[in-house]
């Protein structure tokens, strides 16, 4: 049994139906990216062990291939079980033992990529400065008590928490929180008298969140709201609507656009309370990564060739400030030209098509990100140090001769 | 062939346990579900982008002030070398045997979560040994900045390289979105004879002042 599992493993055959496999599957994940979108690919394709068919029209799903995660796992046993059943040691065989590794690092270091990397954005408007960018595809329930005038306290709770319904005593704050109402993917609609069956305070007199009708396109991330009841030490506080739609600096700002004077001021207050002689404020936003630093947008440029529309660059240029460097400089990020910062990467990301002053740039924290490079110079000597060992030996035989 | 296995199985084991270990470690890492606790800088005022929608037509603005104004007195005897670089403000000092200090003030984005890393840089500038958290309150004073409670640094020791007696005075205005840094340093018997006069200079400060910045 053993030995056939050894056989399998280490069989050029697994290698070559692998590789097919693997070449089978980009193309596919390449073709699914029209109408799935690149971040649904990647997990269904890419970030998985099985990719699934949903039978149309039923709730079934039927596994069709194997996912990037089987594939690359499978992979890495071949390979390194082929090593052990194959490789010799001695000094001829340097080179093969070098491609091996690096092969191997190659894999290891995506695989660990993927588990480790984290993606955020930073929406910036010219003038403004932030020490956090967020994540638009994850959001957080933030309890802050806003009393001190320096600093928040903030208690931020996983917003999964809020699909469960269940009470929450906020941690170091004397505070429940009751879900009475949670929209997984919400629309805002004007609320009218009789619309809230309780009732409720802040932003929940002008609007409420309603699921949106129709699907989604499955790349979009899901917009959540939630009402929520809270109480203080036993007494009753208020109720209050919570939502990303309030918080997201694009959503917001298009909520904005179409809302009339009264309800955009509306807009612009916190769902906010009073407790025990502290102040309170309640948001559903997208998750936060604070920075020691914080990053201000200069200036935002989007060149077209003239006479047309056609972007020609987009670019930003932001200051760094780092208190506790006292780095204080400008950097300028354009297009293939990141940032490379306090062990993340900045890039020219997208911008607001509404606002000529808004630059939008991706931030990723990827540990691994060297690996690809030192897989490559290892694969590199490897590969020059197999074809000296050969050709050193044969150049001497040819003279000789 | 297979004999020398029990090697290469304790190998394969080994490997697969790095990879599950790896996995657990990803896994723990990603950004997930956990409750998180912690302080933050407040968040600048609703910004005029998303509070007035008609904007976006308009030509771009000039950069937003990030922060408020200070204006200040500086006692007698200081010399006003004026705002450069990073600093809003600075003053340079002479005492007798050709002893000198000088006054810096800048204003960083954050301070919040960095006292420790910075006390312990400006102690590392007067060869002091690093302080761990909880020693931190011990040396820290606290003196009224525009009617705040702000935390005051008095750090002394040999400067590195020179061994001359330095002495360094810190203190730090942290506001909603940006930390005032008001710094004196200078040999050591310069800056102890200035202390009162600092504080003084500290306790003049006002916020957003309707005129142009005193000097």
């Amino acid at each position: 049994m053993i030995r056939t599992l050894f056989s399998f493993f280490s069989s050029l055959k697994l290698t070559f139906v692998l590789l097919c496999a693997a070449a089978v599957l980009v193309f596919a994940g390449t073709l699914a990216q029209v109408h799935l979108g690149l971040y649904s690919t990647q997990n269904q394709f890419f970030r998985s062990l099985v990719v699934w068919w949903h039978v149309p029209g039923t709730g079934w799903r039927i596994p069709v291939f194997p996912g990037g995660y089987t594939i690359g796992v499978l992979m890495l046993i071949n390979l390194a079980v082929a090593h052990f059943r194959y490789y010799r040691a001695g000094h001829r065989k340097l080179g093969v033992a070098l491609i091996h590794a690096g092969i191997v690092l190659l894999l290891l270091g995506q695989f660990l990529a993927d588990l480790l990397q984290v993606e955020t954005r930073l929406r910036l408007t010219e003038g403004q400065a932030k020490s956090y960018s967020e994540n638009n595809r994850i959001a957080e329930l933030a309890v802050m008590d806003t009393t001190d005038p320096a600093t928040n306290r903030v208690v931020a709770l996983p917003a999964s928490w809020l699909a469960r319904r269940q009470n929450m005593a906020v941690p170091e704050f004397p505070l429940t929180l009751r879900v009475l109402e949670h929209v997984e993917n919400a629309q805002p609609v004007l609320a009218v008298a009789e619309s809230n069956t309780v009732p409720v305070q802040g932003i929940g007199r002008q609007l409420r969140f309603k699921p949106q009708p129709g699907a989604t396109s499955p790349d979009a991330p899901t917009i959540p709201a939630a009402l929520l009841e809270v109480t203080g030490d036993g007494v009753l506080l208020g109720r209050w609507w919570v939502s990303t739609w309030l918080t997201d600096e694009r959503l917001a700002s298009m909520l904005g656009r179409e809302a009339g004077a009264e309800l955009r001021q509306a807009l612009a207050r916190p769902q906010d309370f009073t407790h025990a002689g502290r102040r309170y404020e309640l948001a559903l936003r997208p998750r936060r990564h604070y920075k020691p630093f914080a990053v201000e947008l200069i200036d935002f440029r989007h060149d077209k060739y003239p006479g047309t529309d056609i972007p020609k660059n987009f670019s930003s240029r932001v200051r760094i400030r780092h208190p506790g460097t006292e780095e204080n400089r400008e950097v300028l990020i354009y297009m293939n030209h990141p940032l490379r910062y306090a062990g993340e990467t900045y890039y020219q990301a997208d911008f607001d098509p509404q606002d000529p002053r808004v630059t939008v740039l991706q931030v990723v924290r990827n540990p691994g990100w060297l690996t690809p490079y030192v897989a490559c110079v290892l694969v590199s000597l490897g590969m020059a140090l197999q074809f000296l060992t050969r050709l050193v030996p044969f150049v001497g035989t040819w003279r000789r001769a | 062939m297979f004999g020398r296995h029990s090697s290469r199985d304790f190998v394969a084991r080994r490997a697969t346990g790095f990879l599950v270990a790896a996995s657990l470690a990803g896994l723990a890492g990603c950004d997930g579900d956990d409750v998180r606790v912690y302080r933050a800088p407040k968040d600048p005022a609703p910004h005029a982008a998303s509070a007035d929608p008609s904007s976006a037509s308009q030509p771009p603005r000039q950069p937003a002030s990030p922060s408020p104004q200070l204006a200040w007195t500086a006692p007698p005897g200081w010399i006003d070398k004026g705002a450069g670089g990073m600093r809003a403000g600075s003053f340079a000092i002479h005492g007798t045997n050709q002893q000198t200090a000088e006054v810096s003030v800048i204003a960083m984005q954050t301070w919040t979560g960095q006292e420790l890393g910075n006390v312990n840089r400006w102690r590392g500038q007067v060869g002091l040994p690093r302080l761990r958290a909880e020693q931190l309150p011990q040396h820290t004073a606290a003196v009224t900045i525009a009617g705040i409670q702000a935390p005051l640094f008095d750090m002394v020791g040999p400067a590195p390289g020179s061994g001359k007696p330095t002495r360094i005075l810190v203190a730090v205005l942290p506001l909603a979105h940006v930390a005032w840094y008001f710094k004196m340093t200078g040999d050591d018997g310069l800056v102890a004879g200035q202390k009162a006069a600092f504080t003084a200079f500290l306790e003049s400060v006002i916020l957003d002042p309707p005129t142009p910045r005193n000097p």
